[in-house]
């Protein structure tokens, strides 16, 4: 949105000049001397324009988070069944509340060698981590203030371009069509996270901004059926803030990739492990109610095994053990079994609600559709 | 003494014509942001013209929880610009009728980048009915209008091709109804010391985007005086309350609120009927609704008046 003066900027000017008289030459107009800094042209498109809707702020209105401070979660006083979104990155935990994401919505975070940006859109409810690119001497993201279908569009400090949040791909600008490397993100109570994970750490509220973090910005958002913003394709199989996990089979903007959903409400109280195929790729689906967590992972292995699952109860972070013997924790690594140290791999798969998948990913299968 | 009395009290109207027209201020609001004063509160008599062209500068960068100011901290700058151009006439004793247009420049910067649109604004007609009208031989001044805006100007603006956010359009892309009513006293002999209160109530409609800008009261309360020198001064506290905007009738978080604002204003008569005027508006206190939002910071305005015609 980097924008030089439109044509009729000297309009008001103009007319100022010619009926004011001296009235304005005193000043008091406010016209600033100031040039924006010199952003390179977008240009192309991968996303329709006319979906595309300017949410207010602007370009960096929301300001991102960058390298926060954090503090044990032995320390931290967060309500247990707030949400939040977890990370691992080299062995260490961190874990971010979405009662801070959702007034940031990116946070570039990691070491200077391994950085990482952790965006949460808090119109579609979907959190999504990617690494930072060390070719840029900027890999850090910040929020365009552009919405596709309600989803977060960020840009990279480096050269401007556009990402899409739940399509994973640059949309615009020098980037365009480049695939950032994703990391494995976990969403779900606090709670949750910190029984996984009691030595984690907790981004805290001192992040340089003065914000109401326990006031959610959007009042009755989550769970009202309303939009703010309107979506090119509604589907009404389910409210349309149901929160699910959503599998695709595909990445970015393929028109052809299959994709699935599972309500996180569905799942029952304990770990449920779903062991499913969705075009050709064999992933299990593990997840809890009463947890509001859940995660999905391939179920084929490197060297072309496909293990079958089964829920492990009450022994979190572990969460799934498989035909072979194995015990698998929430963030897909083998802490057990002739497998230890092995990692299942990633799957293109997120939290968000149900209308934010259903318009971005039209006829999603539902995994629970005799709800 | 005939004559200077007439010249008197044609100076007085002009006085009141260019420093009372606040209840109008959000009547007239180009894309949410409500045009200072925009429409005089002049009902010229009888085949009577008025001209007032008025400029307007908006700071909009205070950021708000609620009541309480916070910083900002993202160097963000959002201010608007307006002209508008007023014509009113009288149609006879009683009956006048305004029109106004507006030329509006938004411009939102953030760090180097920076949006802007400038374009053609929405108008306003009114019709104008004044039972009483300060005179020789009457104290008070009463009025009432009811009036349309009409969405003649640009409501697409772009950036790049892609639509910019409705507070950045220059023109609201909306008809909105609208009704006021305008008291004043003068409180002595030479009718240069008045008081005055006014209201105005505004119901907006949808745009082609079905985003409608929240309705709207305001009310306005304040003081004039004209010295025996060409110098007057005016005081002025403004009210409004304004419904949340709307999208698709659903209600946008952070949008409405009430505001309470002073504004003075110091005002040169040039001749009896040619007045310059320049005033201020600045937050006295302001209540918006949910956790954050940009709102006004301050605003200024400077405006040229003629009264002309029989």
């Amino acid at each position: 949105m980097n924008k030089k003066s439109l044509p009729g900027k000297s309009f008001v000017a103009a007319i100022l000049m010619s009926l004011v008289v001296t009235a304005c030459g005193g000043g008091g107009s406010g016209n600033k001397n100031r040039e924006p800094a010199p952003l390179p042209d977008i240009g192309e498109w991968l996303l329709p324009l006319d979906r595309i809707a300017d949410g207010g702020p602007g370009r960096d209105g929301i300001p991102a988070l960058q390298n926060p401070e954090f503090e044990s979660a032995a320390t931290v006083s967060l309500r247990l069944t707030n949400l939040a979104v977890a990370i691992r990155h080299n062995g260490a935990v961190k874990i971010y509340p979405h009662d801070i994401l959702n007034w940031h919505e990116i946070v570039n975070d990691g070491p200077a060698d391994d950085p990482y940006s952790l965006s949460y859109c808090p119109l579609t409810g979907s959190a999504l981590a990617w690494k930072g690119l060390m070719s840029h001497a900027d890999p850090s993201f910040g929020v365009s203030g552009l919405l596709y279908d309600s989803n977060l569009l960020l840009f990279d400090r480096e050269t401007s371009s556009v990402w899409s949040q739940m399509f994973g791909i640059s949309v615009s600008g020098p980037r365009i069509r480049e695939i950032p490397q994703a990391m494995q993100v976990l969403e779900g109570y606090y709670g949750t996270l910190r029984g996984m994970y009691p030595d984690a750490m907790v981004m805290t509220r001192n992040t340089g901004y003065i914000r109401d973090y326990i006031e959610y910005p959007y009042r009755d958002y989550r769970t009202s059926a309303d939009l703010l913003f309107l979506v090119s394709n509604i589907d009404n199989r389910m409210h349309p803030k149901t929160r699910v996990i959503g599998f695709r089979s595909g990445t970015g903007i393929e028109a052809n990739a299959v994709s699935k959903v599972y309500q996180l409400g569905a799942f029952g109280p304990t770990l449920q492990a779903i062991n499913d195929q969705v075009d050709g790729q064999d992933i299990v689906v593990v997840g809890s109610t009463d947890l509001n967590f859940a995660v999905i992972y391939s179920r084929e292995l490197a060297d072309g095994t496909i293990l079958a699952f089964s829920p492990v109860i009450d022994d979190l972070p572990n969460i799934m053990s498989d035909d072979e013997g194995n015990v698998w924790d929430s963030f897909g690594t083998a802490v057990s079994g002739p497998r230890a140290g092995e990692q299942l791999a990633m799957t293109n798969s997120y939290v968000a609600y149900w209308f934010a998948w259903a318009t971005h990913f039209p006829d999603a299968q539902i995994h629970f559709n005799d709800l | 003494m005939t004559m200077r009395t007439s010249g008197t009290i044609s100076a007085v109207v002009l006085v009141l014509a260019s420093s009372s027209g606040s209840a109008f201020a959000s009547t007239c609001s180009c894309a949410s942001v409500p045009l200072l004063g925009a429409m005089q509160s002049a009902s010229p008599n009888d085949k009577q013209w008025f001209f007032a062209s008025t400029y307007e500068f908006h700071e909009l960068s205070e950021l708000v929880n609620g009541s309480s100011t916070i910083p900002d901290q993202t160097g963000r700058d959002r201010t608007s610009q307006a002209m508008v151009l007023e014509l009113s006439h009288g149609l006879s004793e009683k009956w006048s009728f305004s029109a106004l247009v507006s030329a509006v420049e938004h411009e939102r910067e953030i760090g180097g980048d920076r949006d802007s649109a400038t374009g053609l604004g929405d108008a306003v007609v009114m019709l104008k009915y004044s039972p009483s009208t300060i005179s020789l031989f009457s104290k008070d001044t009463l009025s009432f209008g009811i009036g349309s805006r009409l969405p003649i100007g640009v409501d697409d603006a772009k950036d790049e091709g892609l639509t910019l956010a409705e507070d950045l359009q220059p023109s609201t892309g909306s008809y909105a109804g609208m009704v006021w009513a305008y008291y004043a006293r003068a409180l002595n002999e030479s009718r240069g010391a008045q008081i005055y209160a006014s209201g105005s109530y505004t119901y907006n409609g949808d745009n082609d985007r079905d985003y409608q800008f929240g309705n709207n009261v305001t009310l306005a309360f304040g003081g004039s005086y004209q010295t025996a020198t060409p110098w007057g001064f005016n005081l002025e506290l403004l009210y409004r309350n304004a419904d949340r905007d709307q999208r698709n009738k659903v209600d946008i978080p952070n949008t409405g609120g009430t505001w309470l604002d002073i504004s003075p204003a110091v005002q040169y008569h040039v001749s009896d009927t040619l007045a310059l005027k320049a005033s201020a508006k600045i937050p006295v206190a302001r209540n918006l609704n949910d956790t954050l939002q940009f709102t006004t910071k301050y605003a200024v305005r400077v405006s040229l008046s003629y009264l002309f015609g029989n």
